[in-house]
């Protein structure tokens, strides 16, 4: 039991210390522009978690070959999209199956969750990392639950974010920005 | 038929918001769009887009350029290319197709930087390569850029990539700046702050930066106004 619970607490802090928002920068933008969605912001986080595992897998059992020659490696990029895409459409067809109100909703931003430098960082940093498929799943989800949570810690101050208290020249992104670079220096310190 | 930049039968469908947006903007009236695109809706320091590169990986003025130019081509040749795409294929399709094509670009453009900047480019690393997703490829086109005649959306396009880069570059030029006191490997300030090359400096450095623009445009505005 105390093993497991080490693993949860190992897994909490790599969340959090090698977090994908604070640690890489990657998905700012796409994090400060959902901020604006009200709750979209934590499906958002499920999607692209559901994104970089199953896009992850795919592109895993392809990568092989085109790592195979340097004219091949070259279009990596196009296979992470094209399984990118494959797992899109997927999504999309099963929650039309599911709910088409859903559908009519998700539909608005789930592109959001699918093409950006979140996910696609998840899956070029997989083929640079080398790992097997299981490896590949965890980083995966500790991306996709890390940005969930940066999505949590910004939303929990978004209220004071967007006052009128903030000067003119601060308010919306400028301050964002400044509050999620002061966030990452605590994690920057933390990590240390 | 075009009125005020819109195809007509796109102009119909547009939002209302959509429309008072692109209010004005025609071919004759470039130069207002352009100051636009490159002041007031400067798309790295008014509306916040693609800003991991700039954060990460932009810390010296060399390497904001490779950034600008890998920036620049793909996401400028990919506009162009996908402008073709018939708006009749659903969105989900689309946007695949758009970073389809970006993916393609991006080799091309690889290659080239490979051989005229081969250190700078390899300084991107990961961030490179990840510009084949940027908003202005998955979110603009549709939001923006395909409402417009495709003449004036390139030039409307190429105005949008100039604003970018030059405030890339200015964020590059800071830090390097910052970080070393000089510029090119000249140090001619006594100054050293090497925080302002780590990612937290990064974000705090382009809020600041972000913050200030946006006071000079409201003081040139009143101005204007007064």
């Amino acid at each position: 039991m105390a093993v497991f619970f080490e693993t949860i607490g190992a897994a909490l802090l790599a969340i959090i210390v090698e977090n994908v928002i604070f640690t890489t920068a990657f998905g700012t933008s796409t994090l400060i522009s959902l901020s604006k969605r009200d709750g979209q912001i934590f499906f958002c986080g499920l999607f692209i978690t559901e994104f970089s595992v199953l896009s992850s897998m795919i592109a895993y059992v392809f990568e092989g070959l085109m790592l195979k020659s340097d004219i091949s490696a070259r279009f990596l990029p196009t296979l992470y999209i094209i399984s990118l895409g494959l797992v899109y459409i997927a999504t999309l067809l099963v929650i039309w199956f599911v709910s088409k109100k859903a559908f009519n909703k998700v539909k608005r931003y789930i592109h959001l969750s699918a093409f950006n430098c979140t996910v696609l960082s998840v899956l070029f940093n997989d083929t640079l990392i080398g790992g097997g498929l299981g490896e590949r799943v965890l980083f995966g989800l500790e991306v996709g639950i890390g940005f969930a949570l940066a999505a949590y810690i910004l939303s929990v101050n978004y209220e004071k974010l967007n006052s009128d208290e903030v000067p003119a020249s601060f308010s919306g992104f400028p301050i964002h920005v400044l509050y999620i670079g002061i966030v990452s220096m605590v994690v920057y310190a933390l990590g240390r | 038929m075009k009125i005020n930049g819109f195809r007509s039968s796109e102009r119909e469908n547009a939002s209302v918001s959509d429309i008072s947006d692109l209010h004005g903007l025609v071919p004759s009236q470039a130069s207002t769009a352009g100051k636009e695109a490159v002041l007031t809706s400067n798309a790295l320091l008014s509306t916040g887009s693609i800003i991991a590169p700039a954060v990460v990986v932009a810390t010296s003025f060399q390497n904001a350029l490779a950034l600008c130019i890998v920036f620049s081509l793909v996401t400028f040749i990919t506009v162009l290319i996908c402008s073709f795409v018939p708006r009749k294929l659903v969105y989900t399709v689309r946007i695949i197709v758009y970073t389809f094509v970006a993916s393609l670009v991006y080799v091309p453009v690889a290659i080239l930087m490979e051989n005229i900047m081969p250190a700078q480019f390899s300084a991107l690393g990961v961030y490179a390569p990840l510009l084949i997703t940027n908003s202005f490829i998955t979110m603009k086109t549709e939001s923006k850029f395909y409402r417009l005649k495709r003449g004036f959306m390139a030039e409307l396009c190429g105005f949008y990539i100039i604003g970018y880069d030059l405030a890339l570059l200015f964020l590059g030029f800071m830090r390097e700046l910052l970080t070393n006191g000089g510029l090119f490997g000249v140090q001619f300030l006594p100054l050293s702050i090497p925080s302002a090359g780590t990612v937290y400096g990064g974000f705090i450095l382009l809020a600041l930066t972000s913050a200030a623009y946006r006071w000079i445009l409201r003081l040139s505005t009143k101005n204007k106004d007064s």
